[in-house]
């Protein structure tokens, strides 16, 4: 929860943030950046501080949020792309949490941690795969 | 009852995860649409990627098929290690750095790997890294010189990704059959089979 929490914060003081301050490359090549360390930490079964994971989190939710920064337009509107992308950012972050959670502590089964690693590592290779991208774009 | 709320909260999760995650996969491909086929594409285009060319598909299998021999923790090592080197690779590609004979490489992939199983040589862990490791360079960069004019980079990486796991564990699986009689006997032949189907397009035959 407490990791929910800060991404979800997180991502609205970056929607708060002007989007010019930084361009999408520099934005994109930071996310990967932290989906590469965030992915390779898991694939190699390093065990993070709690405030550590938090700290990810949140940085992951103010790049997200930079990222999802709304045109200007009436306040109901967007009152309504914020609390949209508040709900999509919380979904699809909460899904594999939930997944992962239920599997490794309810279920207790020994191959699904192992999966989750190579998962990781396939995150890894795309969010490094990635980052090249972007710096090989002119 | 804050049990059973529990588990029915997790279950309900858990179907979200099931029918949302499969749809934010394939809700791409209709947005990597293009009307020339030959172009690449998206997901679809980068998960049928190393299906279509079978030098990648018996390297990946290969790697599973022989993690699977070594048993723990190679069965899971292995198929972490590949994909990671194997995206060292392509950045390779991506940035334009040569690299020479990728496609007798990836030919070499199949045909080291294959006689090693065919063979049933149990090597330490690190050397087994080491080796699926250069070959994976070989896979990405191939994969990393296409990828820069796909039509959506990431739903491809996602999907040549994606497929070249699933591949390891078709590998992974089949190699598990080393566990009951004959088994060893069956992925020792497969192993035979892939050494010479690497050879084949190594030679230019295939």
């Amino acid at each position: 929860m407490r990791v929910l929490a800060a991404f979800s914060i997180a991502f609205v003081a970056g929607l708060a943030i002007p989007p010019s301050t930084f361009t999408l490359s520099t934005i994109g090549l930071c996310l990967m950046g932290l989906a590469l360390a965030a992915s390779a930490l898991v694939a190699l079964n390093a065990s993070l501080p709690a405030v550590a994971v938090v700290a990810f989190t949140a940085a992951a939710g103010l790049l997200d949020g930079i990222a999802s920064a709304p045109d200007p337009d009436h306040w109901d509107v967007v009152a309504a792309f914020v609390a949209g992308n508040v709900l999509r950012a919380a979904l699809i972050f909460s899904i594999p949490l939930v997944v992962a959670d239920w599997f490794i502590r309810e279920k207790r089964w020994q191959w699904a941690k192992i999966g989750i690693r190579m998962v990781a590592a396939w995150i890894a290779a795309i969010a490094l795969l990635m980052q090249a991208l972007i710096l090989a774009t002119p | 009852m804050m049990i059973q709320n529990r588990s029915i909260c997790l279950r309900t999760s858990t179907l979200c995860a099931a029918v949302i995650l499969p749809l934010l996969l394939w809700g791409q491909p209709a947005a990597a649409h293009t009307e020339d086929p030959g172009f690449v594409g998206g997901f679809m285009s980068g998960f049928s990627h190393p299906f279509y060319g079978w030098d990648h598909v018996l390297a990946m299998v290969a790697v599973g098929l022989w993690g699977a021999f070594l048993g723990r923790p190679a069965i899971w090592i292995l198929p972490i290690v590949f994909p990671l080197i194997m995206a060292f690779g392509g950045v390779l590609g991506i940035a334009g750095v040569p690299l020479p004979a990728v496609e007798a490489g990836i030919a070499a992939s199949s045909v080291v790997l294959g006689v090693l199983i065919a063979l049933a040589l149990r090597s330490p862990l690190w050397i087994a890294i080491i080796v699926v490791g250069c070959f994976g360079i070989f896979h990405g960069h191939a994969h990393g010189t296409e990828l820069p004019s796909a039509n959506s980079p990431i739903t491809y990486s996602i999907g040549f990704v994606l497929a070249t796991g699933l591949l390891h564990l078709f590998g992974i699986a089949f190699g598990l059959l080393i566990g009951v009689p004959g088994g060893r006997l069956a992925v020792r032949t497969a192993g035979a089979a892939i050494a010479v189907g690497g050879l084949s397009f190594l030679l230019g035959v295939w």
